[in-house]
């Protein structure tokens, strides 16, 4: 297998005048677990999405191991949004059919043994369930596949320090261990802990992609005392605070 | 993977539709009933009348008329919500083509329109059989008996065909046209709904504009058919041309998918944005 997981060569996406995405240039290698790290409206969503095939790229490209983003990347590739999207009539048994029935790396006994562990019925209608056990049951869908490339988009945002614990135990207990994991969030201090990696995007520039040993060998500083650093000033001098 | 895909929409649009499918018929036997009974029964007049006679039949066409709605609704929204909104993150995320995304919904529409035509026909025959049967099952006796008595042409089987197949194909057609509009309102950053409407509207226009260059200058071939015709002493017309006029249609509507469904595919391949 080649050594590189994912490139990204001048990678560009606007949104009418706003640009999201600008000339983005990004190596990532598998067995690495990396933090897609910026304020709100740098590009982290917008990146994902592309890499998802979800947006198109305005200009350049995205490639996942080698290939553009299609049915075949779509095989590799375990994603989690930053949003619901089960469809409304379905219960918890449907959508463990449906990821049994289009993924061949998932692996329906982990998911059953992770809906006991919720104390989630698979007969339970979804439209049931509080938004926070809808959360949790994406989060244990997504990560009962052997995924080549898992991409969680703000698995941690707006949920209590018990839940961030619940995700991240989940996603480090089951995350194929041969691919990589790539975490967009802005809450590092959450998950400096377990990066390999660290990817800073500002205003849709790669502004660092380094790793999390040499940032600290380099630095002397945390991964998250050098993004608030280096973000403090970035936040109050016209950075869009709309999310992409 | 395309019966994958259909197996899920199938079971989203079949747990909407049965309960009205079920309406209809079970209306259809209550307006057999009271039509063959209430009605005729002298003691029934004015407001009971109305309320047994009348009301269901009222309410049965309603239901009619809603189920037609309805599919049109259900094309719509599977269309749009499930692959362009929320539930697109998790269709497009899936190891499965564009194409087979809007083959998938396109099919399961047609297999709604065609269950749904079956339950009216069904209901038409509840509507007058269900408590008379032996009324029924005479007129049932003097409608073979007419059909066997008409001279077919030669051919009218292949008519009975063109005709099914011009329902299923036109029927296609006509959900990819809504696709392709809902698909063309997209590529709006804003007000979705409302460039999918005139989407619809614009591509009906260039439609007629286009039938017209044709009609004027490539169809005049069907200006020499002789249509099929048919008057109180028989029928009248080649066979022939009216099932070339109809295999003309056909392959009319063919081609009208083909332009929907790789426009829509083109859309959702090249300019997808999920936001």
């Amino acid at each position: 297998m080649s050594n590189e997981l994912v490139r990204c060569l001048a990678l560009t996406r606007n949104f009418g005048p706003i640009l999201a995405l600008d000339r983005v240039d990004l190596v990532l290698e598998p067995g690495k677990i990396i933090g897609l790290l910026g304020p709100n409206g740098s590009g982290k969503t917008t990146l994902i999405k592309i890499l998802n095939g979800l947006l198109q790229p305005t200009s350049g490209s995205a490639l996942i191991n080698g290939k553009t983003p299609g049915p075949a990347t779509k095989k590799l590739i375990s994603y989690l949004p930053d949003r619901g999207y089960f469809p409304e009539w379905m219960k918890v048994g449907d959508m463990i059919d449906l990821f049994g029935d289009f993924y061949d790396d998932f692996d329906r006994v982990k998911a059953e043994d992770m809906c006991r562990a919720l104390q989630l019925d698979l007969a339970l209608p979804i439209k049931t369930l509080s938004k926070g056990t809808r959360e949790k049951m994406q989060l244990m869908l997504v990560m009962s596949r052997s995924a080549q490339l898992y991409l969680l988009d703000e698995p941690i945002a707006g949920v209590d320090p018990a839940a961030r614990d619940f995700i991240m135990h989940t996603i480090l207990t089951n995350y194929n261990e041969s691919g990589s994991v790539l975490i967009s969030t802005h809450l590092i201090s959450d998950v400096e802990q377990v990066l390999d990696e660290a990817v800073f995007l500002q205003q849709g520039r790669v502004v660092l992609h380094e790793s999390v040993d040499s940032i600290r060998e380099r630095t002397g500083k945390s991964v998250d005392d050098l993004f608030r650093e280096m973000f403090r000033a970035g936040n109050w001098e016209g950075g869009n605070n709309n999310a992409r | 993977m395309l019966g994958k895909l259909m197996k899920y929409d199938l079971r989203s649009c079949l747990r909407k539709f049965w309960m009205l499918w079920a309406g209809l018929a079970a209306l259809a036997m209550l307006n057999g009933y009271t039509i063959n009974h209430v009605l005729d029964n002298s003691r029934f007049s004015g407001l009971p009348a109305f309320l047994f006679g009348v009301l269901p039949l009222i309410l049965f066409f309603v239901l009619g008329i809603a189920t037609a709605i309805l599919i049109l609704v259900f094309i719509c929204d599977r269309f749009y919500k499930g692959l362009l909104g929320d539930e697109g993150y998790l269709a497009f995320t899936l190891p499965v083509s564009s194409a087979e995304h809007i083959a998938s919904k396109a099919l399961v529409s047609l297999i709604l329109m065609i269950i749904s035509a079956v339950v009216v026909v069904i209901s038409a025959v509840l509507l007058f059989s269900v408590g008379d049967w032996s009324n029924f099952s005479s007129f049932l006796a003097s409608l073979a008996q007419k059909i066997r008595e008409i001279s077919w042409p030669k051919g009218t089987f292949g008519l009975v065909v063109e005709g099914i197949v011009f329902f299923l194909v036109g029927s296609l057609a006509q959900t990819l046209h809504i696709y392709l509009a809902i698909s063309i309102g997209h590529l709006a950053r804003k007000h979705r709904v409302a460039y999918a409407i005139l989407a619809y509207i614009g591509i009906n226009i260039v439609l007629s504009i286009i039938l017209n260059i044709i009609g004027s200058h490539g169809l005049s071939f069907l200006e020499n058919l002789s249509f099929f015709m048919v008057d109180a002493s028989g029928f009248h017309g080649s066979l022939r041309d009216v099932l070339l006029a109809g295999a003309s249609l056909i392959l009319g509507q063919l081609v009208l998918c083909a332009a929907f469904f790789f426009g829509t595919k083109a859309i959702l391949d090249h300019r997808l944005n999920l936001e």
